[in-house]
């Protein structure tokens, strides 16, 4: 893992910050001086009471117990006061001539020098405790925090909420950080994530994590004289290279980092970088498995297309070839009947050229609407009149309210509509049987109903008939290429209308759709 | 007929060039035939044709162009020849100076037909002022309009509406042309009224106003009078 270090120069300790630091620290430590010298008086008193039975030695293990304490409880500092403190207490009180100072001779020295060792070392091992016991609770707090991260990114499969995460973690530790990531996969043009904090970013740590970014290669990448971002950076690297930039500085009033920080944030990294690198193989898998879904059903596509273009071909080529041969002679009847299938046949790929062409219109957003009053009974008059002979065999029951208003509505596409409908209603019900169109007035809209007394659609299909090229799995569905109902609907919903089928309880099926009604304006 | 007329079919498809002359020449009628607008132009100003059979897609000039041509010297019937689902090239059409329009691909029967109504009011050129078809009998006259023995009573608008239709019988009279005959000019936007009206008087002439059999709508474009 790269870690480039745009860290400020650290600078070498010079006196005047070895004695602030001291100064700052006797400061703080007030109470620890005070109290490690309150302790010496009882202690001087105990030896004062005392010191008729015990030998003078004994006095200098109490004091030796005081210092212990003070060690213990209040550091180095205040030990180190509290022995100095004990000797001349010692010579005062317990060496003769007592209460005066006397001359400290060399058992005097030997015991001040006793003391600070063990001062020394007392402080030293406690604190050296004290911190270790800090940093074991600092190691399981930030294994706790890798934890519930790793929890979190696993269920993440988007950069912005990978991202916000890791923010959020690193902001747990006192850090605010930003994470850059190329706006585009394979771009070099980085983007902050989550995009919210792209306001907070200064040109100058733009530079920076471009910089990082593009240097992804060196062994040890120096950065140039110019760049000087407040924060530090540092690559975020997987296996397949480079996925981002993470940068993080100290929040304002956040205490300084301490040393179980670095390991925390180059593990969080990690942590990132292999998050990111998922959420892209998981784009990328999506994506080829989204490519192939489209080249297959273009496949299908093309194949049912072309195979429904032809056929009727095929008749019209073959009647056409009978006829002009004049080997095969045909009476007139025979002949009849042949031009007649070739014309019929022609008809129908008139319809499917059309449709396709429109279809094709609907899903460019090419489909104009030319608007205007409509009146409901003569869009249902124009569909039967050009639906022509296969209407008029058939028992078809109109229901118009009196009064019903006009629709607001392309005329011509709205036949359309009618005509698909009419047709498929022709086609899935017997030559017997009744076909019912109506409309009527419903809130602002009027709505049209084609029905039949057919086959009826499967319940599990009646959602699905309005997709395009949809066929209901029938044997006997040669018929067209299935794209009647979705031209419908597209033409329905151009209008800010809806359209649905539904099974009619008695059998056959019912389409309803609606088209705004017409209101006079001015 | 006695004397077949002279058509002009102008089609830049030669293969529909060829399939129209014969079904043409198959009745008698004489026809000849040009590829483009220049040519079209031409052969009318030379030859002056009964009826113009004219595509609107051609080559070298918009269709409109040549009907505003021929319609600056000539009355000459133009039918014209429209791809399917464009409206406004119908509309445009007809507003130029056509007298009707064929939807590609066509009929032969319907092709037969609207040169008949055409020809026929080229050269009846007096307008009867009696109209019959069916069960309706309509006297211009005396604004009389009859449905069998029952006499039918219209409004002035729905009347006038009746009349325009019967003057131009079997034309196909786009809205704004319907609007600006009976109301005037100014109102060619209210479609509204225009489609209300024809409701009315369809439910006041038609035996069964749900399958109108004389003012019949042509989808997008306007209406006709139907004529036997």
């Amino acid at each position: 893992m790269k870690y480039l270090g745009f860290e400020l120069p650290t600078q070498r300790p010079s006196w005047a910050r070895i004695s602030g630091r001291i100064k700052r620290e006797m400061v703080q430590n007030w109470h620890g001086y005070l109290l490690g010298t309150l302790l010496l008086v009882p202690a001087t008193l105990a030896g004062e009471l005392l010191k008729i039975s015990f030998s003078p030695a004994t006095i200098d293990m109490v004091y030796l117990l005081c210092i212990l304490l003070t060690a213990i409880f209040w550091g180095l500092g205040p030990s180190i006061l509290v022995s100095i403190l004990s000797v001349l207490a010692q010579d005062y009180f317990f060496v003769l001539p007592y209460y005066r100072f006397g001359p400290i001779d060399s058992s005097g020295y030997l015991l001040l020098g006793i003391f600070v060792f063990v001062s020394a070392v007392t402080s030293y091992i406690t604190s050296w405790a004290r911190r270790k016991t800090v940093e074991a609770r600092d190691r399981e707090w930030e294994a706790t925090t890798l934890y519930n991260l790793s929890q979190e990114l696993a269920s993440i499969n988007d950069l912005e909420s990978c991202a916000k995460q890791i923010e959020k973690s690193l902001d747990a530790v006192g850090l605010s950080a930003v994470i850059f990531l190329p706006s585009d996969p394979g771009s070099s043009q980085l983007k902050v994530f989550p995009p919210e904090l792209d306001v907070q970013v200064g040109a100058a740590e733009r530079a920076a994590a471009a910089w990082c970014y593009s240097h992804a290669a060196e062994a040890n990448p120096s950065p140039p004289v110019g760049l000087s971002p407040k924060a530090q950076f540092a690559q975020l690297i997987t296996a397949r290279g480079i996925a981002g930039v993470m940068s993080w500085e100290a929040k304002s009033g956040a205490e300084r980092s301490t040393p179980a920080k670095p390991r925390l944030i180059s593990a969080l990294l990690k942590m990132a970088a292999v998050t990111i690198e998922n959420i892209h193989l998981a784009e990328a898998a999506r994506h080829a498995e989204m490519l192939k879904e489209k080249e297959k059903l273009q496949t299908t596509l093309l194949h049912s297309v072309s195979h429904d273009l032809r056929t009727p071909l095929v008749s019209v080529m073959g009647v056409l070839d009978s006829l002009r041969n004049s080997n095969i002679d045909l009476d007139e009847m025979r002949r009849q009947n042949l031009v007649q299938v070739a014309y019929d046949e022609a008809e129908r790929l008139n319809r499917l050229v059309a449709n396709l062409l429109d279809i094709s219109r609907i899903e460019a957003g090419a489909i104009k609407l030319s608007r205007q009053a409509s009146d409901p009974a003569d869009l249902i008059s124009v569909s039967l009149d050009e639906l022509g002979g296969r209407a008029a065999a058939r028992r078809i029951e109109i229901d118009l309210p009196a009064g019903l208003p006009f629709a607001e509505a392309d005329f011509r596409l709205v036949v359309l509509v009618l005509i698909n409908l009419l047709e498929n209603a022709l086609k899935y019900s017997e030559n017997d049987s009744p076909i019912e169109i109506g409309a009527r007035s419903l809130g602002g809209m009027i709505e049209f109903q084609v029905a039949d007394r057919g086959i009826g659609i499967p319940s599990s299909e009646l959602s699905r008939v309005f997709e395009k090229f949809y066929r209901v799995p029938r044997q006997d569905n040669r018929l067209g290429v299935g794209l009647g109902l979705s031209i419908c609907k597209g033409i329905v919903e151009a209008h800010g209308g809806s359209i649905a089928a539904e099974n009619r309880p008695g059998g056959g099926t019912l389409v309803r759709f609606t088209l705004p009604a017409f209101h006079e304006t001015g | 007929m006695g004397d077949k007329s002279l058509i002009l079919v102008v089609d830049d498809e030669q293969a529909i060039r060829k399939f129209v002359r014969l079904t043409l020449e198959a009745q008698s009628y004489a026809v000849i035939d040009a590829a483009n607008g220049q040519e079209a132009i031409a052969l009318s100003a030379n030859h002056k044709p009964d009826l113009v059979i004219l595509d609107l897609g051609l080559p070298d000039m918009d269709g409109l162009e040549v009907i505003r041509a021929l319609r600056s010297w000539t009355q000459t019937p133009i039918v014209v020849l429209s791809v399917k689902d464009s409206d406004e090239d119908k509309i445009g059409a007809l507003d130029a100076g056509a007298d009707d329009y064929l939807t590609k691909p066509f009929s032969v029967g319907e092709l037969l037909a609207r040169l008949r109504v055409s020809l026929r009011r080229q050269t009846h050129a007096a307008v009867e002022s009696q109209f019959a078809s069916g069960e309706l009998k309509v006297d211009l006259a005396r604004r009389l309009v009859t449905m069998g023995e029952k006499e039918i009573h219209l409004t002035p608008n729905e009347y006038d509406l009746l009349r325009v239709l019967i003057v131009n019988p079997g034309k196909v009279l786009t809205h704004r042309q319907l609007l600006r005959e009976v109301w005037g000019t100014g109102f060619e936007q209210d479609f509204h009224v225009l489609h209300v009206n024809v409701a009315n008087l369809r439910r006041k002439i038609e035996l069964n106003p749900a399958r109108p059999r004389h003012v019949i709508t042509e989808p997008g474009v306007g209406y006709r009078l139907k004529i036997d």
